[in-house]
């Protein structure tokens, strides 16, 4: 009976320390960082022949850790170490869909990190060539970043041999073959995407960039709207809201402003390769290299 | 006696013995609650739930039978030198190798009980996980039975080791680390070998370590070729050409190990 006393006292004190943790937890937070982690060869050796859990742990932490950094912490994510993780997973189980489904909602936005993303997916493709996920992610990459349509229709019609259902792939393809509409072809693209994920973290990061592109349609049908019944593009797109075209100027959801260029495109203030900058440009071209320099964006 | 008759006998005894041993009754408890975690564990995967609830239950059955088989096999040979337990029985009229088949048989039957017990608590997990994934890609369950296969081939042979380095070894020390190196090693040599033939080393891989190597790959037990997981994770076509031949690679290295090891116990100073 005695034990028994001792024991409740103690499970007592236990919870009372219980109560008090998360408010503890929230004041003295440790840095929260991304491990390195060991050669994929060093990997295989220590899974001692379970390198497919092994893929699927590093991946499960990489999304833990997103989780945590960017949507409890709101803290910047180490997202070179991320890339080199998955990439590591991917060396471990190249068959893992998890990880390129994860890699392309994380870095498809940051223009510098598409190359290497490129790569990961095409790694993706070899091992998984009956997916149609990752054609789909390496059109929309070429497309939206890399500006490059044919290469992106080329990525799209191996979708569409892949899953002949899906009407979206052929429609899209001859979409990105007529420059003009890359937002409205950028919005349905990651309502597709946001529809399917359901990891929280990325849908609100990919959310965030929706609200971006829907504003920056808006401004495009205005100017569009403007120019047609003045004759004249406008000087700025404080004259849509003077003329009535839209109730207001739209916040960019990323902190920017937006403002429109004298070939009369709407463009962004906010700075959106985020912290992929310390990334070796190994591989880069040239022209991203460039856009790290500069705080002005294109969106997408 | 009849030797075989004999070597069956022990078989028979080493099961039930195992069977009772509370080491695999209280790992078999571990291997049923990983089982259950399956339904947690795949959960946080994006987009193939059941897919990782494959790799997560193979990869818990082949870790939890290799254990399983190495603590008994320990127990089988190196503690009962250590102890003279065995002693009684070698007085009898049977040869050490029979007596070492015996002893082999009753450890296969044991994995054989196992891993057949494992693979049906991960059978029920992924089923669970199937039952509320939207997922309506089928189990493949020919391959995950192949799968299964590989891992019971793998426990037999890193018995056979054990039994190997028992009947060298004074104590159970040496058995226990030398079999967890084969482990290593085994599983290993194909990556390496790999990594060397891709060119991927450049100038650090030299003729003697690219020898070392290559001497290692064909001289340790190749381990990556009965592992036959990502095939049942990912629905891979595996020919039974590919299945029937890593079994007999392992049945036919299993055999040597023995052999050796009958060899050497038959020779030894008790």
């Amino acid at each position: 009976m005695k034990h028994f006393a001792v024991a409740g006292l103690l499970a007592a004190v236990l919870a009372g320390m219980l109560l008090a943790f998360p408010a503890l937890h929230q004041s003295r937070q440790a840095p929260l960082r991304f491990p390195l982690l060991p050669p994929a060869l060093a990997l295989k050796a220590m899974s001692l022949g379970n390198k497919e859990l092994a893929a699927t742990l590093i991946f499960y932490n990489a999304q833990f850790y997103f989780g945590e950094k960017y949507a409890w912490r709101r803290e910047a994510p180490e997202y070179q170490r991320l890339f080199a993780a998955l990439d590591r997973a991917t060396d471990l189980d190249p068959y893992n869909m998890d990880c390129y489904y994860f890699a392309q909602g994380l870095f498809s936005d940051i223009t510098p990190a598409i190359p290497v993303l490129n790569r990961l997916l095409e790694k993706g493709m070899q091992h998984r060539p009956n997916d149609w996920y990752l054609p789909f992610f390496l059109s929309a990459n070429h497309y939206f970043q890399l500006k490059d349509p044919v290469t992106a229709s080329h990525y799209l019609q191996k979708a569409a041999a892949i899953n002949p259902d899906n009407a979206i792939f052929a429609s899209l393809s001859a979409r990105m073959l007529y420059q003009g509409n890359q937002t409205e072809a950028a919005i349905i693209y990651l309502e597709g995407f946001i529809k399917e994920t359901n990891n929280p973290a990325v849908r609100k990061k990919l959310l965030l960039r929706l609200r971006a592109l829907t504003a920056i349609h808006l401004l495009e049908n205005g100017v569009a709207g403007f120019s047609k019944k003045e004759g004249r593009p406008p000087r700025s797109l404080g004259e849509l809201v003077t003329a009535g075209q839209i109730k207001k100027i739209p916040a960019d959801p990323y902190g920017g402003t937006f403002y429109l260029e004298e070939t009369g495109k709407v463009y962004t203030t906010s700075k959106l390769t985020e912290n992929w900058k310390n990334m070796p440009t190994n591989g880069a071209t040239q022209k991203n290299r460039e856009s790290l320099e500069t705080s002005k964006h294109r969106v997408p | 006696m009849n030797s075989f008759a004999g070597s069956w006998a022990i078989g028979l005894a080493t099961f039930k013995g195992g069977m009772r041993d509370r080491l695999i009754q209280s790992l078999l408890m571990a291997g049923l609650l990983f089982l259950v975690s399956t339904v947690v564990f795949s959960s946080f995967s994006m987009r193939q739930t059941v897919e990782v609830a494959i790799n997560y239950s193979l990869s818990t059955v082949q870790t939890l039978t290799i254990l399983i088989t190495l603590f008994l096999g320990l127990n089988l040979l190196a503690r009962e030198i250590e102890t003279r337990a065995g002693h009684g029985v070698l007085s009898q009229p049977i040869s050490r190798t029979h007596y070492l088949l015996g002893k082999f048989a009753g450890l296969a039957l044991l994995c054989l009980t196992v891993t057949a017990f494992l693979s049906l608590c991960a059978v029920a997990g992924i089923l669970l996980v199937k039952l509320g994934s939207q997922d309506a890609q089928a189990v493949p369950w020919a391959n995950f039975a192949i799968a299964v296969s590989g891992i019971l081939m793998i426990s037999l042979l890193l018995g056979a080791a054990t039994l190997l380095f028992s009947a060298v070894a004074t104590s159970a020390i040496l058995p226990f680390l030398a079999t967890i190196a084969i482990w290593f090693i085994g599983q290993s040599t194909q990556a390496v070998k790999n990594y060397l033939d891709a060119d991927l080393a450049g100038q650090t891989a030299t003729p003697a370590l690219k020898a070392i190597i290559t001497g290692a790959y064909y001289f340790f037990p190749n381990l990556s070729l009965l592992d036959f997981k990502v095939y049942a994770i990912y629905s891979l076509p595996v020919s039974a050409g590919q299945a029937c031949y890593a079994l007999a690679y392992g049945l036919a290295y299993t055999a040597v190990l023995l052999a050796v090891a009958g060899g050497i116990f038959k020779k030894r100073d008790l």
